[in-house]
């Protein structure tokens, strides 16, 4: 008893240590988000704003595939409800643009309730395709229906005149992106993340503590939703435009593949897999038409070679260097022995 | 409307459930012997379609393209993406083999960018299938009669030598217990790859059979693709009747809902699916997982 008290107090200390470390690293990278516009070129802010909206994307995706454990695979339809609430928000209605802002996601947190009163009911294989069908309903309703632009989507939204140059749109989005980012982090390190990760091992284990896992699924494809929202928004600012291509499935499969190109266990490796994918897209498609050839072999080599994705390897790492290191040469020999 | 014009859309309704049978036959084939999902099915229909106007604008044979196409991709395109990709991921997350099979479809989907362009293509109906039968007011055109019966037949073959015959009952073994067909002396990963070969040579069948009645362009397999899976998961995943039933219902729904509702006859398809795993999350045919 005596025992635990101490490792409870040592864990707590140790909590704070971290809390603060945490806090410093957060003001750090925020303070480095604030000043990149201001040295970078126009060409670079613009590949950050991308970067940072699908990354963020790709997070709310990460939230159930690398915690939840779920295949969420219509995430698009709510990338695609963010966006095009945005540009219709603003182009019918007179609302303030912070007023547009708040509703947007919201839009898409409603769209992703209702599709997941049945998607949060299946597991693996159902759940990857009837989010998928999900996402597919609404690119048919996009394409379709007139409010909603047709086929051509919606082009020729006006900001107001604070939002007029790139460098504004990037700040709004940076802002918003680090709050956002914060908090997945807090939610990820609360009972209800750690309730997550425990469905992703072993459902029925949870329902046997006492956990509702259906509610929790059900809460945690929300929040993912809304999320997702406010990065679809976050495009419409950006781009000023929309299209019904949003909601499609291969948007959907873009959201997985940065997941598992940046590590998808990992916190950061979502961001880290946007930085790379559409640093890597803009670089090749600059000099060869061919570039879903180039990304179908490198999503081969990756899910082959590097499962755990760019920042499992970062994390890998110093472990393999320090196990070549300590092995003696007669150990090493031993191993090749064993083949 | 009268009652011909509905029967007629049901009879078109029926050949397209056919069409779509021996795609989600291939698949689900795959996924229950194999458990790995394949997003690439629909771009091996997209290459057979292709392939098929190039192989009967060369050889000017449509017999020929039916009996050669379908065995020599299946061998030689199963094959290779069996043994090189398919065959590291068995035992990887889902996410992974989705992922590893998007790269498969954006592959294929270039080489057929880079090899036929981005016109559409479509394949001359051979001469023997002009013309329709009347069957007491009800006209049936002779090409989707050959549908059909390709499509029977294939299930018919299918069901045969799954449950008939020794090769199908080692397949069904796998489909238990990967390890215990192994123990019994099977060399299960040339079951697997046998599998992967019929699914993908089922997918180059269809793409043939459709070719005819069907435009060849890009962006096909992508939509395409969909349609299979929802039909994989309301039949079942893994149950070839499963695949037969969910066809029949997903061809014969979006058929009858274009009269109806012209513009969202896929959004009712997809509602049916949401409908029918609402009562029945397993899918009609499938097994509860334990």
């Amino acid at each position: 008893m005596i025992l635990w008290e101490r490792e409870k107090e040592m864990y707590i200390k140790s909590n704070e240590l971290s809390k603060t470390r945490q806090l410093t690293w957060y003001f750090i990278i925020f303070i480095v988000l604030m000043i990149i516009p201001f040295i970078a070129s126009i060409f670079w802010t613009n590949l950050l704003t991308e970067i940072l909206i699908m990354g963020l994307a790709a997070m709310s995706v990460n939230l159930l595939l690398g915690y939840g454990g779920s295949l969420p695979f219509g995430h698009a339809a709510f990338f695609a409800s963010g966006a095009y609430a945005t540009a219709i928000l603003i182009k019918e209605t007179n609302l303030p643009f912070a007023v547009v802002l708040i509703l947007a996601p919201i839009a898409a947190a409603v769209v992703g309730a209702i599709f997941a009163l049945i998607i949060t009911r299946l597991y693996a294989f159902y759940y990857a395709i009837v989010s998928a069908c999900a996402g597919m309903v609404l690119w048919t309703l996009c394409r379709k229906m007139p409010l909603l632009g047709g086929d051509t989507g919606i082009t020729g939204v006006d900001l107001p005149v604070l939002m007029s140059n790139v460098k504004a749109i990037y700040i709004l989005t940076a802002i918003i992106v680090f709050i956002m980012m914060v908090f997945i982090r807090v939610l990820l390190n609360s009972p209800f993340g750690w309730i997550q990760q425990a469905i992703r091992e072993n459902p029925t284990r949870v329902t046997c503590t006492g956990s509702n896992v259906l509610r929790h699924r059900y809460i945690a494809f929300v929040i993912s939703s809304f999320i997702c929202g406010i990065s679809g928004m976050l495009f419409v600012v950006h781009t000023q435009s929309t299209f019904p291509s949003y909601a499609h499935w291969v948007k959907s499969g873009d959201f997985v593949m940065i997941c598992i190109l940046g590590g998808m266990n990992t916190f950061i490796g979502p961001m880290v897999g946007a930085a790379a994918l559409i640093t890597m897209q803009t670089y090749i498609t600059s000099f060869t038409e061919n570039w879903l050839l180039v990304l179908g072999i490198t999503i081969c080599l990756i899910v082959i070679f590097v499962p755990s994705g760019i920042m499992g390897l970062v994390k890998d790492l110093p472990e393999k260097i320090r196990s070549l290191s300590r092995k003696s040469n007669s150990e090493r020999r031993f191993d090749r022995m064993k083949g | 409307m009268g009652a011909d014009v509905w029967i007629g859309l049901l009879i078109a309704g029926l050949s397209r459930a056919m069409i779509y049978f021996l795609l989600a036959s291939g698949l689900t084939l795959i996924f229950g012997v194999l458990n790995v999902i394949n997003f690439a099915h629909g771009a091996f229909y997209m290459l057979g379609i292709f392939i098929c106007y190039s192989f009967i604008k060369l050889t000017g044979s449509f017999a020929l393209a039916f009996l050669l196409i379908p065995l020599i991709c299946g061998l030689v395109l199963g094959g290779l993406t069996e043994t090189i990709l398919f065959r590291r991921v068995y035992k990887a997350e889902h996410a992974m083999q989705l992922l590893l099979s998007i790269g498969v479809t954006y592959i294929i989907a270039d080489v057929v960018k880079i090899i036929w362009g981005v016109s559409p293509y479509s394949t001359d109906m051979p001469e023997v299938f002009y013309g329709v039968f009347n069957l007491g007011g009800i006209i049936i055109t002779k090409y989707n009669i050959f549908i059909m019966v390709v499509s029977l037949l294939t299930a018919l073959v299918m069901f045969a030598v799954l449950y008939k015959t020794k090769i199908g009952s080692i397949i069904r073994a796998c489909t238990c217990s990967r390890e215990m067909t192994c123990t019994a002396g099977v060399n299960v990963s040339r079951v697997f790859s046998l599998v992967f070969m019929v699914g993908v040579g089922l997918a180059f069948m269809a793409s043939v059979t459709a070719a005819p009645i069907t435009t060849g362009m890009l962006g096909m397999d992508t939509e395409m693709i969909m349609i299979v899976f929802s039909i994989v998961i309301i039949g079942g995943a893994g149950s070839i009747a499963g695949a037969l039933l969910g066809a029949v219902i997903i061809g014969v729904i979006e058929s009858l809902a274009v009269p109806i509702l012209p513009e969202f006859a896929e959004v009712i398809m997809y509602i049916v699916v949401a409908i029918v795993l609402m009562f029945r999350p397993q899918g009609l045919f499938g097994k509860v997982e334990a």
